[in-house]
């Protein structure tokens, strides 16, 4: 029992990793990256190729893969979303969506329908623990929730404490005025994405570190990603890290339940919450709402 | 140093600004005046870039900037201060100001010379901007503005909502910035502040410019007549 | 066939309709197996735009999840052919059941925005997919078929079934048609384009999209249900896979978002795509991706659209054009 709930937030580190750059996005751009998924398994499948064709390590395939991500978010912002934006808030859900779409089959296409992992180029990290209280724990998953906490904490104070933050923060609360006081919004859009996409590729290299993946993985880990920042409140990337435990945790109690149960505790949970939003208070059920002004908060237009 | 040519301005099919030319010149200071929903607001951001120019030519310092993105117009030392303020509530006023400095525009404003110049503001400097009264907020504001060094400042209704005693306040920093030399375009429902404020007075009506004169040359009576126009209708609204 | 026989006249494009769906009846009972077959595919797929397209096109709302009404369309059809209801009363009642569960639905999803809306109706399709992986009837992914559809002879079975998809497909139109014309129709093109029009028109933008999200979820089942009959087995998986969303995204955007021909356009024109590229494989949804957010991004009334304004070609009013002019009237 105890050891389940110790397993269902080491994963929930993991899903906060992959949550955060969709709620970082969400809330600098207030776009909802449909490719989310598809661009952390495009990251894997890069690492994993960097890995086995130059014998690294998958961790310095990573540091090399991060710069590519980086460059790939933002030329998503320039060629795809600041188009799509202008043309109100649907065509990005459908632009990014055939986006997905496009980077699925392709990975599926180069790389065929073998499943791929990881795990076997760390040798016995995938595997070691450490004993504690009689209970074993991953170090890996560790590694992957410390991970987690390290990004999301290095994002945050990048955006309370560093003028770029200070801009991105503006740019997010009323673009127009951040314009007349001298923020190159595209500027600040396409670093956002940028910075987005490289939280995706340590998700991906996660994924792929702590178990497997083929070339339609994605739409599962779109789908964590947003349940993870729906249940965290949307609004604090704190929030996102709770929503990814607890998502977890609701996952694996729903496997205790029944043996088909864990994808649908997630989801169960993820209604809640949602259901909880929309009829309650809507800030009652949210993390934001508990935790208050410990978590920060990217200011934002609530209309 | 500013050159507007038959601007248009448009609200999808609603011409909000129709052919509207103005010249300003170096160290000028002009007032717009006009009656609620002439256009000044719009012309004003159309000017500083916050919405686009339909038609017509926009020249600032002899460059063409009717399409420039309005960083771009901040980076030649074009600022505005905008009606109702639009602070960044949730952020400090140390905040708020240094966000003016994004543009690190040579000159001698930065955070001590505007704490300086709105004293007020020393005390609060990490509150929260949408906690503020109005005047400290009009003060960040226009302290935000002047973080940039403009060369041309537009201010946008700075006295609206704010006490007889804090306008006297907000009007005395401006004096002392005009007397500095910089440009100041500003709108004022107030005449009598407007014109002794100001060396030239601009009236606009449904858009158009229907007024260009130096306040010397003209009077209240004019004023108030080309700011009506012929429509009686708005009479009770600006009195 | 229809855009070439028929002219800027609408009473043309009835007459044409008309002339072509008695030719498409009498095709029942000439016709050969598999164009028979071909063609029944083609209807599902006229349906499946036309409903992706009511909610989204008309309706502004981009839902990433309408195979959870396509699957269960089919697995209620199942379900109710099971307890002994003959097949093709199952498919009409199943999607009647799944236009019922629809409404609650619809009421706690039409709270949400845009891409919000678009991925929670994702997660109801695995929500649903997995519910329905439960029923024991269903055996997990291995799935189960029709068997009451045996009582008919495969010829028969055949027929039956082309026409069942025809007519629904035409009633699906026509109540299409008429939805977008009422009142509640016209001024959802307004909540489309200014949420406040709409209000201004004195139309409850959420009652109006409630009855589209409705009407999107029963034809979408229905759809599903007659996919069931013609492929005769369900393996949960197929059914309620996003991939059909996909299609009818790519439909909806290359024939013309927001048009009533477009979906009809985007439909023949996906089926003429899939006839001739589905054997490159996943090349061909790798384009079908990249035209779809080419067409969105530069395209973004589709090829009918791009038809209508170059030719002023309107085969089928539906009163958007009138709604323009209602909306300008009403900006202040
Ligand atoms: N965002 C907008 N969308 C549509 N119309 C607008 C918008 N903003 C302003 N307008 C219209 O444009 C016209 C000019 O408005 P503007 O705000 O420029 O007037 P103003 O002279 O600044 O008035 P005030 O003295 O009240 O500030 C008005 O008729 C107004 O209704
Ligand atoms: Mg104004």
């Amino acid at each position: 029992m105890i050891n389940s709930l110790v397993q269902a937030i080491l994963l929930g580190g993991y899903y906060a990793l992959i949550a955060c750059g969709l709620a970082f996005m969400f809330q600098v751009m207030r776009i909802i990256n449909l490719a989310h998924g598809s661009l952390a398994i495009l990251s894997a499948y890069i690492v994993w190729r960097i890995t086995d064709a130059l014998a690294f390590s998958p961790f310095v395939s990573m540091l090399i893969v991060l710069p590519i991500m980086a460059l790939i978010g933002w030329l998503l912002q320039r060629v795809i979303l600041e188009r799509a934006s202008k043309g109100g808030e649907l065509l990005p859900v459908l632009t990014t969506f055939g986006l997905s779409i496009v980077i699925d089959n392709l990975l599926f296409q180069h790389f065929g329908a073998n499943t791929r992992s990881l795990a076997s180029y760390v040798g016995d990290l995938s595997w070691e623990s450490y004993e504690v209280f009689g209970l074993w724990i991953g170090k890996l998953p560790v590694i992957i929730l410390c991970t987690a906490i390290v990004v999301i904490g290095g994002l945050d104070l990048l955006l309370r404490f560093t003028p770029l933050g200070r801009q991105i923060r503006a740019t997010a609360f009323d673009p127009e005025t951040a314009g007349l006081v001298g923020i190159d919004a595209r500027k600040i859009a396409g670093i956002s994405a940028a910075i987005a996409m490289m939280t995706v590729g340590i998700s991906g290299t996660a994924l792929g570190l702590r178990g497997t993946f083929d070339a339609y993985a994605g739409a599962p880990q779109l789908l964590f990603a947003f349940e993870a920042t729906i249940i965290g409140g949307a609004g604090s990337l704190w929030g996102v890290f709770f929503g990814g435990i607890i998502l977890a945790i609701a996952q694996s109690v729903g496997a205790l339940i029944h043996p088909q149960g864990f994808l649908l505790g997630g989801h169960f949970i993820f209604l809640t919450f949602l259901f909880a939003r929309i009829y309650l208070n809507r800030d009652f059920f949210t993390l934001r709402h508990w935790l208050g002004k410990k978590t920060t908060k990217v200011e934002q237009h609530e209309n | 140093m500013l050159s507007a040519k038959n601007l248009d301005v448009r609200y999808g099919q609603f011409r909000a600004v129709r052919g509207v030319s103005l010249e300003v010149k170096q160290g000028e200071t002009i007032a717009l005046i006009g009656a609620n929903g002439a256009g000044k607001s719009t012309l004003l951001r159309a000017i500083a870039g916050a919405l686009p120019i339909y038609s017509g030519e926009l020249s600032f310092k002899h460059k063409v900037i009717t399409h420039a993105a309005s960083c771009d117009r901040v980076k030649q030392g074009l600022s505005l201060v905008p009606e109702g303020r639009r602070l960044f509530t949730e952020m400090t006023i140390e905040e708020n100001l240094l966000l003016g400095k994004t543009i690190n525009r040579a000159g001698d404003w930065d955070l001590d010379r505007v704490f300086d110049t709105f004293p007020n503001l020393v005390k609060r400097r990490h509150a929260k901007a949408g906690s503020l009264s109005g005047g400290e907020q009009q003060a960040t504001a226009i302290g935000r503005a002047l973080m940039s060094n403009p060369e041309l400042l537009i201010l946008d209704e700075v006295s609206l909502g704010l006490s007889p005693l804090v306008v006297d306040q907000v009007y005395a920093s401006i004096e002392k910035l005009r007397d500095a030399g910089t440009t100041i375009i500003l709108v004022e429902q107030a005449l009598d502040r407007a014109i002794a404020f100001a060396k030239r007075a601009v009236c606009m009506l449904e858009g158009r410019i229907v007024l260009d004169k130096l306040t010397a040359d003209t009077n209240r009576h004019e004023i108030t007549e080309a700011y009506f126009g012929l429509q009686q209708s708005a009479t009770q609204e600006a009195s | 066939m229809k855009i070439k026989r028929s002219n800027a006249y609408s009473m043309a494009t009835v007459i044409g309709a008309s002339l072509l769906f008695v030719a498409l009846v009498s095709a029942a009972f000439v016709a050969s197996d598999n164009v028979l077959e071909r063609l029944t595919v083609l209807f599902v797929y006229v349906i499946l735009a036309a409903m992706w397209n009511t909610l989204a096109g008309f309706g502004g709302l981009v839902s990433i999840g309408q195979q959870l009404f396509f699957g269960l369309g089919a697995y209620a059809t199942i379900r109710l052919a099971d307890f002994g209801i003959p097949p093709f009363v199952a498919v009409l009642m199943a999607a009647l059941l799944v236009g019922l569960l629809s409404w609650p639905i619809s009421k706690f999803m039409l709270h949400l925005k845009a891409a919000e809306f678009g991925i929670g109706m994702w997660v109801l399709a695995s929500v649903g997919h997995l519910l329905v992986n439960l029923d024991p009837l269903i055996q997990g992914e291995t799935g189960t078929s029709l068997i009451s559809l045996n009582v008919y002879q495969i010829e028969t079975r055949r027929v039956l079934i082309y026409l069942a998809a025809l007519i629904s497909m035409v009633g699906l139109l026509i109540g299409l048609f008429y939805l977008l014309r009422s009142k509640a129709g016209i001024a959802m093109q307004a909540i489309r384009d200014n949420e406040e029009a709409a209000d201004s028109i004195g139309v409850d933008a959420q009652t109006v999209k409630k009855w589209f999200f409705i009407f999107a979820a029963f034809g979408t089942a229905l759809a599903g249900a007659l996919w069931l009959a013609q492929a005769s087995s369900f393996q949960p998986k197929t059914y309620f896979s996003v991939q059909w969303t996909a299609y009818m995204i790519f439909m909806v955007l290359v024939g013309g978002i927001g048009r009533f021909e477009g979906a009809i356009l985007g439909a023949l024109l996906f089926f003429a795509v899939e006839t001739w590229f589905a054997a490159t494989g996943v090349w061909y949804l790798v384009g079908l991706g990249a035209v779809a957010v080419l067409c969105s991004l530069f395209l973004p009334k589709g090829l009918w659209g791009a038809i209508e304004s170059r030719l002023g070609l309107r085969l089928i009013p539906v009163g958007y054009q009138v709604t323009d002019e209602t909306l300008k009237s009403h900006k202040p």
